[in-house]
């Protein structure tokens, strides 16, 4: 193994999320192909039925991988109480799964015009912070560099793809 | 939080791989060898992104199997040091706090220096608290989302198992084993910190 470039591009929590989402479906790996899967080998069992690809220790990583950019982080991880409606399930999920390519590069585009550093831009579109906390704790020195409204208008444009 | 790191590999196609498409043998076989490893100085494999180049197979004497050098680009979680994360508290001891993230990575370690100032642990709760000030107390407790700031990355060389000891361990308790392997030292393991506004417990923020 020879490393050629150990850093050859900085990838997105966006990206990363629909690399291996595809991937996970590709491979039949998700949970609506294995519950199709469980459904067509209880009713036949033919010797020629699509099969998940059986690699575990990648399947294992990418599933939990996928779960964790899945996850929620900006509330408090309440415990899943039971009996709780997909909707409720649906809103505790991250907002880059419900991100698409245009509203993608539409956020970041819009950040473009602020004189942000790559590194922070890409930690913004990959946590979206909500307050101004947050934001702080990300951008250096944010209240020298930038003004009250140019914050403001920062968590606004953030706030409207969450 | 993720990378894309520019690999040059020697991959061995065994013939009985022979009918498959050459583009998924070879991935089949780089995501065999770097899925959810540690490659060093760089990070934890997660899978492989994408081929770049492929050479033409080269036949060793003795082995049916065929040798192609690929180039390809993989999927590594790498965090910069600087940048903000979000885990969960696992664990809380004298020395400081332990987070994982997920099933993702679970090495993270924040030192008892590296926290707020008049942080304390508390030896019969067995859990850190932050005395913000006089009548304000706020706990790290386990379980709840914790956010830290990535400050080095550990990178340990992890000699193979010596054959002998192996031997030993599979043939004592069950139990026994399980401890051992929890207790060893991490290829790669992070450092972090919680020292500035915004960072611990993300709840406390909101």
């Amino acid at each position: 193994m020879r490393v050629i470039q150990a850093r050859d591009a900085f990838i997105s929590d966006y990206e990363a999320y629909q690399f291996l989402s595809t991937l996970q479906k590709k491979n039949l790996w998700d949970d609506e192909s294995l519950k199709e899967l469980a459904k067509i080998n209880k009713t036949k069992k033919g010797k020629f039925q699509k099969r998940p690809y059986n690699h575990p220790v990648l399947q294992g990583i990418v599933n939990d991988t996928l779960s964790y950019l899945t996850i929620s982080k900006t509330v408090a991880a309440e415990e899943g109480e039971e009996g709780e409606s997909e909707e409720a399930k649906q809103e505790r999920r991250a907002p880059i799964t419900k991100m698409n390519d245009e509203s993608f590069t539409e956020l970041m585009n819009k950040l473009n015009q602020f004189d942000l550093y790559k590194i922070e831009k890409l930690q913004i579109v990959n946590q979206l912070p909500t307050n101004m906390v947050y934001l702080f704790a990300i951008v250096e020195e944010c209240d020298s560099r930038f003004s009250e409204d140019q914050i403001n208008e920062i968590l606004k444009i953030i706030s409207s793809y969450i | 939080m993720f990378i894309l790191s520019h690999v040059k590999d020697l991959v061995r196609i065994a013939p009985d791989q022979f009918h498959h498409d050459t583009l998924n043998a070879i991935t089949h076989q780089l995501n065999h060898k770097y899925a959810n490893k540690v490659i060093p100085q760089i990070g934890l494999c997660i899978s492989v992104y994408d081929v770049l180049e492929i050479d033409e197979g080269q036949i060793k004497p003795g082995d049916g199997a065929s040798f192609i050098n690929v180039e390809f680009r993989a999927l590594v979680f790498k965090p910069f040091v600087g940048e903000v994360l979000t885990g969960w508290i696992t664990k809380c001891n004298n020395d400081g706090i332990q987070v994982s993230m997920g099933g993702l990575f679970n090495d993270i370690f924040i030192p008892r220096t590296m926290m707020f100032e008049n942080c304390f642990y508390k030896p019969d709760e067995s859990a850190w608290l932050w005395q913000m000030d006089e009548d304000t107390e706020l706990y790290f407790d386990i379980n709840e989302l914790i956010r830290f700031r990535v400050e080095k990355e550990i990178f340990i060389d992890i000699k193979p198992k010596d054959p002998s000891k192996i031997d030993a361990t599979t043939e004592g308790e069950g139990e026994d084993t399980m401890e051992k392997e929890d207790n060893s030292t991490p290829a790669y393991a992070l450092l972090g910190s919680c020292q500035t506004d915004g960072m611990g417990v993300v709840s406390w923020w909101e």
